[in-house]
Parts: structure tokens; C-alpha cells; sequence
């Protein structure tokens, strides 16, 4: 059961780590539904055309790390709207992928392949897995070890006073974007190596269930290693209820949407009192 | 208001000549037939041309509900799930209330539909509100997880077993919206969108109601410093722009459809998003931007027969739209426009 739960948990885990890096840097990356989505389909084309699970989350974070980047550049550069450019990098990487699935592959359907190099498993947990750890780990040393971390939060906190104190604002939270995207891609792979094969919309709503962790957690690491627990002890639930009842399996489908979304609810709702008590 | 029509028609000139770049990439063999099968296709019958105005008549309505939110300083990305809402409010009254009067009934399930938007949009707004909880994640969700009971909703207890597709029995033939040329999506609907997006046009930039949001969603702080509440505003913005969704819902089952589908309603939410950012958030040019994403789709359904065309390439235009309004809207504050 552990291993299952683990097995929900890091993605989302890895995706809201990177997020994290983005929001406290006051521009929260709402694209990374779209860039796990990119980060899983290049995993695939890495993972079944070199034979190594390494190459696929190599492939796929600086895939993710790229797109973030092209993406942030322009509109940081410019002062556009990060939240309106993320909605159309949501809709454009998803309909980018299916064309070019079926471009490479012939068909816009589940991508599976005998060359697909399947990762060692180390306790029933495929060895990236573990990398991810190792990267949420470092992400969380950077983040409140380093002078990265107090930039990162300082232009989150107040851009201009950041750029007085010598800071480039803009450059920081390129970098920050970057980090964001770097995870989502990663977080991608995990997906495809678990599942040994690439299946459209298999992102299936995660980057947003991260940024809700991101919130739920509070914005801290510890919060958000908590809330990913959350989400994933629901969809381990969810996926057992479905075996064992007879209900159509779209109402399982929404209770990952529901769990979240409730945790989010109680949480306001305990801040609020709790504020209430001190006033 | 000049500025945003020119900006509208900038936008949907860059679009359309986008899409001309990808169409010539999608078949570099025989571009002009792809080009001539796109965008001439969906004008070679009364129907297809039926279809664009049917289509667009629901683009409107969402993306003026999407621009009155906006105003408001507020993202609601909950449209998926609220305009799937007011689609099966729709289809559970006609099927279950079959007694109702015709023009009373639309009337009713019209404003039935509307209700279960708001009162689904209004939740985040609340949350908003009482809980600082932020409506971007709040509204997703919600609509996230209300899409798969919609969808458990139709596949189960309202199916028709006799019907191949995975929907709902046909509704009552007095409920569907009057068709002005025969055989053809085109319904009264349109006018109804019309006159949505003139109301919302004059509520919003020449009523109280209206500039208060305005207010409020350009400086929440000085707002309420001017005594508009900030709760009355943000619950409202989201409650219109939750109804118009719920309405498109209903419209499309009511005009269109004439029963529910699994999915049927898939897109329309994010649609009028792009509706009503590449409108420049102005509720009237969503009737410029509606046309546009209806011919978009058209095009694309046109040229799909015998290419490797899908949907997708409507996702990859739409995306870009988005992303060529930010830089739009950006290069505006700087002055360059």
C-alpha cells in the first residue's frame, strides 16, 4: 500500500515543489498541467529510442525547463499576464503533442513499445522515483538553505524593493519560472515510467492538484509534502472503491477533484476561525 | 473602446493567418486544397454556415460572462464544469417536467440552468471572500471533480438504453429552440446572445453595478476605501459570469443537441475564455471574437474528411490566441498602441 501511495504521491510531490518555487517568486506557473503532459510524451520518445529510463526524465525535465523558459521570457520581458499565457499554453501543448504523436507514431491513442526500457524497481518503487526524491530534496536545500531561496522569496515578496537591494527581479524569477518547469517535465516521466507507456491526458489534472498542494501546504515544503499525502491516499482510495464497487467508474474519477478541493475548504475554514480567536 | 475593436481585429487577422501557416505545414503536398477545403468548407452549405451562428451565439454568451468576471479582477476556470451544469439542468427538466407549457418552459429551464452556474461560481467566489482562498484553484477544481457527475449523470441513471451513443433520450420537441431556416442549427438563439452581449455591454460600462466591479477589479483597496463591498463585488462577478456559462449549457441542449451527451459541452468553457480575452474583456466585440472561434472550429471540421486535420489543431490556434493577447495587452500598457 505504501509503495502505491508513493507511487501517486511523487509526481504530484515533484510538480508542486517546482510550483512552489514559481509562486513564492510571485508568478505562479498555472502551465504546469501542460508541462508535465509535455515532460511525459518526451519521456516516452527518450525512454523507447535510447532504451534508458535516465535519458527519458533527462529528456523530459529539460523539456520542461525549455518551454517554461520560452514561455516566461516574452511575457516577463514584456509585463504580460502569466496566468492568461499559462491557460494558452495549456490548451496549445496538449493539442501540440496529439499532432505530433500522430505525426511520429501514426495515431494520437496509447504509445507503447517493446524498445521502452522499463526502470529497475528498488522495494516495489521504479528507481526514478527515488531520483525524484533526491531532486525534491535539493529543491528544499535551495529553497531555505541558499541565498537562491531568499531571492527567490524576496522578489515574491516585493519586487521593487528586491530590485533596490541589487536583485534582478526579472532574472530571478526567469530562474524561479525555470525550476517549475524543470520539475513538471521530471514530474511527466515518473508518470510514463510507472505506467511503461505514454496514454493522452495522462497528466490527468495533476498539475493542478500540485498547485492546490502548493496552497494547501501553505506554501511551506513540509505543508506540501502533506498535502500531496492528501491527494494521493484519495486516489489510492478512489482506485480501490472502483474495483470493488459497481458504480460507474467516472464518479471515482472526480474524487482526487473532490478530496482536494474539500482540504482546501476545511483548511480556510480553520485559518479563518483560528484568526478569528486571536483577534 | 476603439482601441479594443482594433485590437480585436488584429488579433483575429494574426490568428487567421496563424492558422494558414499551420494548415500549409500540416500538408506541404497540396496546401491549397487544405487552405480552400478550410476555409472555404464551411461555407459550402446553409447548414455549415447555420452551424457557425448557432456556435457562436454560445461563444458569446460564455465569453461575455468570462469578461464580466475579469472586470472584477477574478479567474473563473470553472466554465467546463458549469456550462456541463446548466447543459444537464437543462436536459433533467425537459425529460422530467414534460407537462410545462412550451415558451414558459424554455423560459424556466433557461433560468434553472442559470441558477446551478451561479450558485456553482458563487462558491468560489464565497470561498474568496471568507476564506482567501484563491478562485483560480477553488473554481478548477470544483468544476473538475462536477464534470465526472455530470458525466456519471448521463452515463447512468438519465441513458437511454436504446441509443448507441452514450446520451440522454431526446427532449420534448416543444422545448427546442425555434429554428429560422429549416434543417439547420441556426435558432433564436442568436438574438438571445445578441441582446446578452449589448445588456452586458451597457451594464457594464454605463450602470453603478457595473462600474463598481470595474472599480473593484482594477483596485480592490481603493474600492473599498470607496465604499463598494468587496464581497457583494466578488460573489457577483462570479455569480454572472457562473449563469452566462450555465446558460450556454442550456442553450446548446436546448438549440442544438436536443438531448445530453457525454462530453457534449467539452471546451466551451476555456472557449470563452479566449472569447472574451481576445474581445479585449469588452462583452460586445465577444460577437467579433465568438465568430472567430466558430469559424475556426468550422473550418477545422471542414477540412477534416480525408487529412490528418483533428481537433488539435483547433487547440494549438486557440493557444495561440491566448498567448498573442497577453503580448497584446502588454505591449498596450507600454504604450505601443
Amino acid at each position: 500500500m505504501i509503495t502505491a501511495v508513493l507511487i501517486y504521491m511523487i509526481p504530484v510531490l515533484t510538480a508542486a515543489m517546482g510550483g512552489l518555487y514559481s509562486d513564492l517568486a510571485g508568478v505562479l506557473n498555472i502551465a504546469l498541467e501542460a508541462l508535465i503532459l509535455a515532460g511525459a510524451f518526451t519521456a516516452y520518445i527518450a525512454a523507447s529510442s535510447t532504451a534508458s529510463s535516465l535519458m527519458g526524465v533527462f529528456a523530459a525535465g529539460l523539456t520542461g525547463l525549455v518551454l517554461a523558459v520560452l514561455f516566461a521570457y516574452p511575457l516577463l520581458k514584456f509585463k504580460g499576464n502569466i496566468f492568461v499565457g499559462g491557460l494558452g499554453m495549456n490548451l496549445l501543448i496538449p493539442g501540440l503533442v496529439s499532432v505530433l504523436s500522430s505525426q511520429i507514431y501514426g495515431t494520437s491513442g496509447v504509445l507503447h513499445s517493446a524498445d521502452f526500457a522499463s526502470p529497475p524497481s528498488l522495494f516495489g518503487l521504479p528507481l526514478p522515483y527515488y531520483a525524484a526524491l533526491i531532486f525534491i530534496a535539493i529543491l528544499w536545500y535551495l529553497l531555505h538553505k541558499t541565498p537562491l531561496g531568499l531571492w527567490i522569496r524576496s522578489v515574491g515578496y516585493n519586487a521593487d524593493v528586491s530590485a533596490i537591494r541589487g536583485m534582478n527581479p526579472m532574472r530571478i524569477r526567469l530562474i524561479a519560472f525555470a525550476v517549475s518547469g524543470l520539475a513538471g517535465g521530471i514530474a511527466g516521466s515518473l508518470l510514463v515510467l510507472n505506467l511503461e507507456a505514454y496514454v493522452p491526458h495522462i497528466s490527468a489534472g495533476r498539475g493542478w492538484i500540485a498547485l492546490a498542494a502548493i496552497y494547501l501546504g501553505r506554501k511551506n515544503p513540509r505543508g506540501i509534502v502533506a498535502a500531496a499525502a492528501i491527494f494521493a491516499l484519495a486516489e489510492y482510495g478512489s482506485n480501490i472503491l472502483q474495483g470493488i464497487s459497481e458504480l460507474p467508474s467516472s464518479l471515482f474519477l472526480a474524487v482526487p477533484y473532490v478530496i482536494t478541493f474539500l482540504a482546501l475548504v476545511l483548511q480556510g475554514v480553520i485559518i479563518h476561525r483560528k484568526a478569528l480567536k486571536n483577534e | 473602446m476603439k482601441r479594443s475593436a482594433r485590437n480585436t481585429i488584429i488579433i483575429a487577422v494574426a490568428a487567421l493567418f496563424i492558422t494558414m501557416i499551420l494548415l500549409v505545414l500540416f500538408d506541404l503536398q497540396d496546401p491549397i486544397s487544405m487552405l480552400s477545403s478550410f476555409f472555404l468548407g464551411p461555407f459550402n452549405s446553409s447548414y455549415s454556415i447555420g452551424s457557425i451562428i448557432a456556435k457562436a451565439a454560445l461563444l458569446m454568451t460564455a465569453g461575455t460572462g468570462v469578461a464580466v468576471a475579469f472586470r472584477g479582477g477574478l479567474f473563473n476556470l470553472g466554465g467546463e464544469g458549469q456550462v456541463y451544469g446548466g447543459a444537464v439542468a437543462a436536459v433533467v427538466l425537459s425529460l422530467y417536467m414534460p407537462r410545462l407549457p412550451g415558451i414558459l418552459g424554455i423560459l424556466i429551464i433557461l433560468t434553472a440552468a442559470m441558477i446551478l452556474g451561479s450558485a456553482i461560481a458563487a462558491v468560489s467566489g464565497i470561498l474568496k471572500h471568507y476564506f482567501s482562498i484563491h478562485e483560480l484553484i477553488s473554481s478548477f477544481l470544483l468544476s473538475g471533480g462536477l464534470v465526472y457527475i455530470f458525466d456519471f449523470l448521463i452515463t447512468a441513471p438519465l441513458r437511454d438504453p436504446n441509443s448507441f451513443l452514450i446520451a440522454t433520450p431526446l427532449i420534448p420537441q416543444k422545448f427546442w429552440l425555434s429554428e429560422i431556416t429549416a434543417s439547420s442549427a441556426l435558432t433564436s438563439s442568436i438574438f438571445l446572445a445578441l441582446g446578452i452581449t449589448a445588456a452586458g455591454q451597457f451594464w457594464m460600462f454605463h450602470s453603478i453595478a457595473g462600474y463598481k466591479i470595474r472599480l473593484f477589479g482594477a483596485n480592490p483597496s481603493c474600492a473599498e476605501y470607496g465604499g463598494i463591498s468587496a464581497k457583494k463585488q466578488t460573489i457577483l462577478a462570479m455569480s454572472i459570469s457562473g449563469g452566462l456559462y450555465g446558460l450556454t449549457g442550456a442553450l446548446a441542449v436546448l438549440g442544438i443537441h436536443h438531448q445530453g451527451i457525454q462530453g457534449f459541452t467539452s471546451g466551451l468553457g476555456w472557449d470563452g475564455i479566449t472569447v472574451a480575452l481576445a474581445a479585449g474583456i469588452s462583452p460586445i466585440y465577444t460577437v467579433l471574437s465568438a465568430f472567430l472561434i466558430a469559424f475556426i472550429d468550422s473550418g477545422i471540421e471542414a477540412s477534416m474528411a480525408g487529412s490528418s486535420i483533428t481537433y488539435d489543431l483547433g487547440l494549438i490556434i486557440k493557444g495561440t490566441i491566448l498567448v498573442l493577447v497577453t503580448l497584446k495587452l502588454s505591449a498596450g500598457k507600454r504604450g505601443l498602441t
